[in-house]
C-alpha cells in the first residue's frame, strides 16, 4: 500500500524528513550507481576467478593447438624445421590429388551405417533399465553397467584381437561348435547365387527407373522430405541441399533421371493432396518403401556377389582377409551396449515426467506404445548427443584399426580410415602440414553434420 | 555409524584414488629430481625380456662409481616411440640419451644434425673404462666390432650415435617337434628341405589331431623379404644400378620400372613371390594379422616348428622354451639349393658384412648433462660392461673381446654373399599399396597377376607414384647439401684455428667431393631428366 501511495504521490508530497527505520525507506531510493557497480563487479570478479583455470586450460590445451592446426594447414611443415607457407596447396592436393584419402571415406560410410544400427541396443537397454520398478535393482544394474569402465580401452582392444585369432580364438571355436560356420559356408555359395539371380531384376527395374540403387535411395529420401509446401521446403533448405548434392552425384551424368525424379516427387505430393487426409501418409510409405528396397538391393545383390572362400577352412582369418576385415570391424564390441550411451539415454528417460506415463496409461497405451510414442520421441535430445559423438568417433577414431590391422590398415588397405591416413601422413611420412589440412577437411565435414543434427533431430516441445 | 552411507564410501574411494594418483605423480617427479645429484635420463623402446634388467644392472654399477649421478630409464612402447620422441625433440624436453631409429628425426641426416651431438672428436679418444684391458689406449670407435659404423653418418662425415649391441634375424626351431614329426632334430639346410619338414609337421598335426604350425613369424613376412629378395634380385644390379654406386636404391628400382628393365613378370620377381607364397602356405592361418606376441606365444607353447625373429627375442624364447620343456636351435633362413625348385634362379645368400651395431644411443644436443651422458656411453660400451649388459640381456655384444652368451653365437654376422636387392617400397604411398596387395596375394586371396597389376599401377600413378619419390629425394638432397655446407664451414674453422683438427682436412675433402658431385641435388635432377625427358621435378 505504501508503495502505491508513493507511486501515486507527486514530487510535492514527498517526505522531507528521514524515515525512522529502514522499513520506512521508500523503494524508489536506490543505492548509488558506483556502489551497485562495485557489488556486481565483486560478484563477476569472483566468478571470473573461479572460471579462469578452466578457461585458461581450455584455451591453452584445446584452442591453441586447434589454432596451430589451422595455421599449419596452410604450410608445408615437417613438424620441426621446414615451415613454408604454401597457401591452399594442401587443400588442393586433398581435394584433387589424393584419391587414397577419399577412398578412406568408403569404409567410414559403411561403419557409420553400421554404427547407426549398433546404437539401438544401448537405447533399448536404457529403456529396460528405466522400466525396472525397483529402485534398488535399477541402481544395482546401473553399477554393473558402469563397472566395466575401469578396464582400460587398450585392454578391450587386445581382448578382441585374441577373440578374432583364427586358430585359437573364441569366435572361430564358437562358430565351429555351434555349426554356424557351416551356415556361413553355405551362405558363401548361396548369397552370390542370389545376388546373381537378383542382378537382372535389379538392372531391369531399379537401374532402368532410377539409374542405380543410390538413385532409388535418393528418390525415396526426396519423397519422404516432400510435402508441406514451399514454406517447409525453405525451412529444410539444408537438408534439400544435401539431397541435391546426392542427386547430382547419382544423376549428374543423366539429367533425364533427375528431371523424372523431381516430377515424380511433385506428382506424389499432388496426388496426396488431392486424395485428402486419408492419404496423408502416402509420401512416407512410398519414401520408406523406396529406402527399404534400396537397402535390400544393396544387401542382397551388391554386397556378397562372389564366393569369398574365407569359410572353407575351419579357421576363418578375420583380420587377414579383405572380405572379412569389415565384418570384423562391424562386429567388434558386440553386443554394442556402451556404458556411456546407456547412462546418457537413461538420464533422458529419467527426465520424462510420470504424468506423461499416467496420462498415456489412462488412454490405454501398451508397453510398445510407450516406447514409440513417449520414450523414443522424448529421448531425441540424448539420441542427438550420442549421434554427434558417434559421427565424430566414426570419422576420427583409428586406434582400434591401428591396433588390430597395423598402420597400413590391413590387407588391401581395406581398413584405412581418414584418421589413420592422417596419422600416416603426419608420423610416417612427416607431412604434418598436409595432415593438418586433412584434419581441417574432416573438421568441416563434422561441423556440417553436427549443424544438420542440431537442426533436424530435436524434441518438438 | 549412521553417517556411513554409500555416498561417504564413494567419496572415500575417490579420495583414496586421488591420493594414490598424487603420490604416484610425486614419486615420478622424485625419480627425475634428487637434490645434489645429476639426473641422466635414457629412453628406448626395448621392452624385450632382459633388456631393462640388464640396463639397470649396468646403471647400478655406474652409480656405484659415480654416487652423484642418478640414471633413469624411460622405456616407451615400440608403437608409440617414434611420435613420443618426435614431440620430446621438438619441445626441447628430450632425455639426455635417446635410442636412435624408428622415426625420421633420428634417421634423417637433416634432423640428426639439429638434435644430436656430433661425436667425432670423442670417438677418436680411448674409452677410459677399457683401462687394464687390451683395448686400453685404442680409439673408442675401434673398440667396436663394426668400427662404430652403426653410429656413423656418411653424408655428415661424423658419428652421431653409439651402438650398444648387434643383432640378426634367424629361424628359431623346436628340436623336439622336429624329432617327433620327422624322426630327426637335424634342421633343414636348404629351402627345399625346409618345405619337406613343414609338410611333415603338417602331416604330424593331422595324425595327432593337434594344432602344429610349421612356420611362425614375429613380424609377419618382413624377416623374409630382405634375405630372399637379395637371393633372387642381387644379380640385377649391373642393369638396374642407374646411379652406378654399386647398390640398387629405391630410385634405381623405380627407374628400372620406367625404363622397362624391371617388371613384375620377370622370372626373378615372380620366382621371389612364388617362393614367398610357398613359405606363407606353411604359416599360421591369418598370419598377416598376427602380431609378435601371438606368434611367439604359439612357438613357446610348442605349437610351432620354426619362428622367424631377431636375436633380441632370443632370451625370452629360450627361457620360455625351457619352462615348456623343449630345446631350441637357431638356423639362418635357408635358400634354395641347385637342383631344387628356384635353385637356378637364386644367385646366392645375403651377406651380413655390412651388419652394424644396433641399439644406438645419441646424445641430445640440448642436454645439460652431455659430459655425463658421454661418460655413461663409455661405460656401457667398455669391454667389461658391454659383456655384462649383453649377457644379461641375452643379446650379442658389440665391443671387441666381449663374450656372447652361448645361445647368441649363431647370431654372429655371416660376411659371405650378396648385399643388394630391388626395393618395392619406392615411397610411402607406393609402400602402402604394395603391402596391402602383397598381404592379399600371400594369403591366397588374389592371384599373382592382380598383385603385379595393382603394384605396377601404383608405381606409375601420376599423383602418388614412383615419380614423387624423386621429388622427395631431391628435396632431401637440397637440405642435406645445406647441412654439408655447415660441416664444411666447421671443418674449415677447425683447420684455420688449429683446434685439434687432425681429421679435419680429410673430412673437408670428403664432404667437398660429395658437395661437388651432388651439387645441390642437381645430380638427381639430371638423372630424372634422363628418365623423364621434359617433365618437371615432382613436388615432394
Amino acid at each position: 500500500m505504501r508503495t502505491e501511495a508513493i507511486g501515486r504521490a507527486d514530487m510535492t508530497s514527498m517526505p522531507t524528513t528521514f524515515p525512522a527505520s529502514k522499513d520506512q525507506v521508500p523503494l524508489r531510493v536506490r543505492a548509488p550507481f558506483v556502489h551497485r557497480l562495485k557489488q556486481k563487479g565483486r560478484l563477476y570478479l569472483t566468478l571470473a576467478l573461479l572460471m579462469t583455470p578452466t578457461i585458461g586450460g581450455m584455451l591453452l590445451f584445446t584452442y591453441y593447438p586447434q589454432l596451430g592446426t589451422i595455421l599449419h594447414s596452410f604450410e608445408r611443415w615437417d613438424g620441426h624445421m621446414i615451415r613454408e607457407p604454401v597457401g591452399l596447396r594442401n587443400f588442393h592436393k586433398a581435394f584433387t590429388g589424393d584419391p587414397l584419402f577419399w577412398h578412406t571415406f568408403t569404409l567410414v560410410l559403411i561403419l557409420f551405417a553400421a554404427n547407426l544400427v549398433k546404437m539401438w541396443p544401448s537405447i533399448f537397454t536404457a529403456i529396460v533399465l528405466h522400466r525396472i520398478r525397483s529402485d534398488k535393482w535399477q541402481y544395482r544394474y546401473r553399477v554393473l553397467f558402469v563397472l566395466p569402465m575401469i578396464i582400460p580401452g587398450l585392454v578391450w582392444l587386445l581382448i578382441w584381437k585374441t577373440f578374432y585369432e583364427p586358430s585359437t580364438g573364441p569366435l572361430n571355436k564358437f562358430l565351429n561348435a555351434t555349426g554356424l560356420l557351416a551356415v556361413l559356408r553355405a551362405m558363401d555359395t548361396a548369397m552370390p547365387q542370389l545376388a546373381g539371380a537378383l542382378e537382372p531384376l535389379r538392372r531391369s527395374t531399379i537401374d532402368a527407373a532410377f539409374n542405380n540403387v543410390w538413385g532409388l535411395a535418393v528418390f525415396g529420401m526426396m519423397v519422404l522430405s516432400a510435402g508441406g509446401g514451399l514454406r517447409r521446403l525453405l525451412a529444410n533448405w539444408m537438408w534439400w541441399l544435401v539431397l541435391l548434392a546426392a542427386a547430382l552425384w547419382t544423376w549428374g551424368d543423366r539429367p533425364a533421371y533427375f528431371a523424372w525424379a523431381l516430377a515424380a516427387v511433385v506428382g506424389v505430393e499432388l496426388v496426396q493432396r488431392r486424395m485428402g487426409l486419408a492419404w496423408r501418409d502416402l509420401p512416407k510409405w512410398i519414401g520408406a518403401g523406396c529406402l527399404a528396397a534400396a537397402a535390400l538391393a544393396v544387401l542382397l545383390s551388391m554386397t556378397w556377389t562372389a564366393p569369398t572362400h574365407a569359410f572353407d577352412s575351419p579357421t576363418p582369418e578375420w583380420l587377414a582377409r579383405t572380405q572379412l576385415v569389415i565384418p570384423a570391424m562391424i562386429f567388434w564390441g558386440f553386443p554394442w551396449v556402451g556404458t556411456v550411451g546407456v547412462l546418457i539415454y537413461l538420464s533422458g528417460l529419467q527426465s520424462i515426467s510420470q504424468d506423461v506415463y499416467e496420462a498415456a496409461e489412462i488412454d490405454g497405451i501398451t508397453s510398445f506404445g510407450k516406447l514409440i510414442y513417449i520414450e523414443l520421441p522424448l529421448m531425441l535430445t540424448q539420441i542427438r548427443i550420442n549421434l554427434v559423438f558417434l559421427t565424430i568417433g566414426t570419422l576420427t577414431d583409428y586406434g582400434l584399426i591401428l591396433l588390430l590391422l597395423g598402420p597400413e590398415g590391413g590387407p588391401n588397405n581395406v581398413g584405412l580410415v581418414p584418421g589413420l591416413y592422417m596419422y600416416r601422413e603426419a608420423f610416417i611420412r612427416g607431412e604434418f602440414g598436409y595432415a593438418c589440412a586433412l584434419g581441417m577437411v574432416m573438421f568441416g565435414i563434422i561441423l556440417f553434420i553436427t549443424i544438420f543434427y542440431q537442426k533436424y533431430i530435436r524434441v518438438e516441445k | 555409524m549412521r553417517w556411513l552411507n554409500s555416498n561417504v564410501l564413494g567419496l572415500g574411494l575417490l579420495a583414496v584414488g586421488f591420493a594414490a594418483s598424487i603420490f604416484q605423480i610425486f614419486s615420478k617427479e622424485r625419480e627425475f629430481s634428487e637434490p645434489g645429484k645429476t639426473i641422466l635420463r635414457i629412453c628406448h623402446w626395448q621392452l624385450e625380456l632382459g633388456y631393462r634388467d640388464a640396463l639397470e644392472k649396468v646403471i647400478a654399477e655406474y652409480q656405484k662409481l659415480h654416487p652423484n649421478v642418478k640414471v633413469v630409464q624411460m622405456p616407451v612402447t615400440e608403437r608409440l616411440y617414434p611420435q613420443w620422441l618426435n614431440v620430446q625433440l621438438i619441445s626441447r624436453e628430450a632425455p639426455d640419451l635417446c635410442e636412435m631409429g624408428m622415426n625420421k628425426f633420428t634417421q634423417d641426416d637433416t634432423y640428426m644434425v639439429r638434435f644430436f651431438l656430433p661425436l667425432s672428436d670423442i670417438v677418436e679418444k680411448p674409452n677410459p673404462y677399457n683401462r687394464g684391458t687390451e683395448l686400453e689406449g685404442v680409439p673408442w670407435r675401434e673398440t667396436f666390432i663394426d668400427g662404430m659404423r652403426g653410429g656413423y653418418r656418411e653424408s655428415l662425415q661424423d658419428y652421431y650415435s653409439v651402438p650398444t649391441t648387434t643383432a640378426a634375424m634367424r629361424f628359431f626351431y623346436n628340436k623336439d617337434l622336429l624329432r617327433r614329426a620327422t624322426g630327426s632334430d637335424r634342421p633343414p639346410q636348404t629351402f627345399g628341405q625346409l618345405l619337406d619338414v613343414c609338410a611333415k609337421v603338417k602331416e604330424y598335426g593331422r595324425r595327432t589331431g593337434e594344432l602344429y604350425i610349421p612356420i611362425l613369424s614375429n613380424y609377419q613376412v618382413e624377416p623374409f623379404i630382405d634375405p630372399y629378395l637379395t637371393a633372387f634380385t642381387a644379380g640385377l644390379e649391373p642393369q638396374v644400378d642407374f646411379d652406378l654406386d654399386g647398390v640398387i636404391s629405391r630410385l634405381d628400382t623405380h627407374a628400372g620400372f620406367v625404363r622397362g628393365m624391371l617388371s613384375m613378370d620377370m622370372p626373378e620377381v615372380r620366382g621371389f613371390y612364388e617362393l614367398m607364397k610357398a613359405l606363407c602356405d606353411n604359416m599360421a592361418p591369418g598370419f598377416a594379422g598376427m602380431d609378435r606376441q601371438q606368434a611367439q606365444w604359439y612357438f613357446v607353447q610348442g605349437r610351432g616348428a620354426f619362428l622367424a625373429t631377431g636375436s633380441w627375442d632370443g632370451e625370452s624364447i629360450y627361457q620360455q622354451a625351457v619352462e615348456a620343456g623343449f630345446p631350441v636351435g637357431v638356423i639362418p633362413f635357408p635358400i634354395p639349393a641347385k637342383g631344387e625348385r628356384w635353385g637356378d634362379q637364386v644367385i646366392g645368400k645375403r651377406n651380413e658384412a655390412n651388419a652394424q651395431g644396433i641399439g644406438p644411443y645419441g646424445v641430445y644436443k640440448f642436454s645439460r648433462n652431455q659430459a655425463v651422458a658421454i661418460d655413461f656411453l663409455h661405460f656401457l660400451t667398455s669391454r667389461k660392461y658391454n659383456e655384462m649388459f649383453n649377457q644379461e640381456a641375452g643379446w650379442p655384444p658389440v665391443t671387441i673381446g666381449a663374450q656372447a652368451k652361448e645361445l647368441m653365437k649363431p647370431f654372429q654376422p655371416d660376411p659371405t654373399g650378396y648385399n643388394t636387392r630391388i626395393y618395392f617400397d619406392i615411397n610411402p604411398q607406393v609402400d602402402l599399396v604394395w603391402k596391402g596387395q602383397q598381404a592379399r596375394f600371400l594369403s591366397g586371396e588374389i592371384p599373382y597377376e592382380t598383385l603385379a597389376a595393382e603394384y605396377t599401377r601404383a608405381v606409375f600413378n601420376e599423383g602418388y607414384g614412383g615419380d614423387r619419390a624423386w621429388g622427395q629425394e631431391y628435396d632431401r638432397r637440397m637440405r642435406e647439401c645445406r647441412d654439408q655446407e655447415r660441416v664444411l664451414a666447421v671443418q674449415a674453422c677447425r683447420i684455420i684455428y688449429g683446434l685439434d683438427a687432425r681429421d679435419a682436412p680429410a673430412k673437408y675433402r670428403k664432404v667437398l667431393v660429395q658437395q661437388v658431385t651432388r651439387n645441390n641435388g642437381q645430380d638427381l635432377r639430371a638423372r630424372f631428366n634422363e628418365l623423364r625427358p621434359g617433365k618437371p621435378m615432382p613436388e615432394p
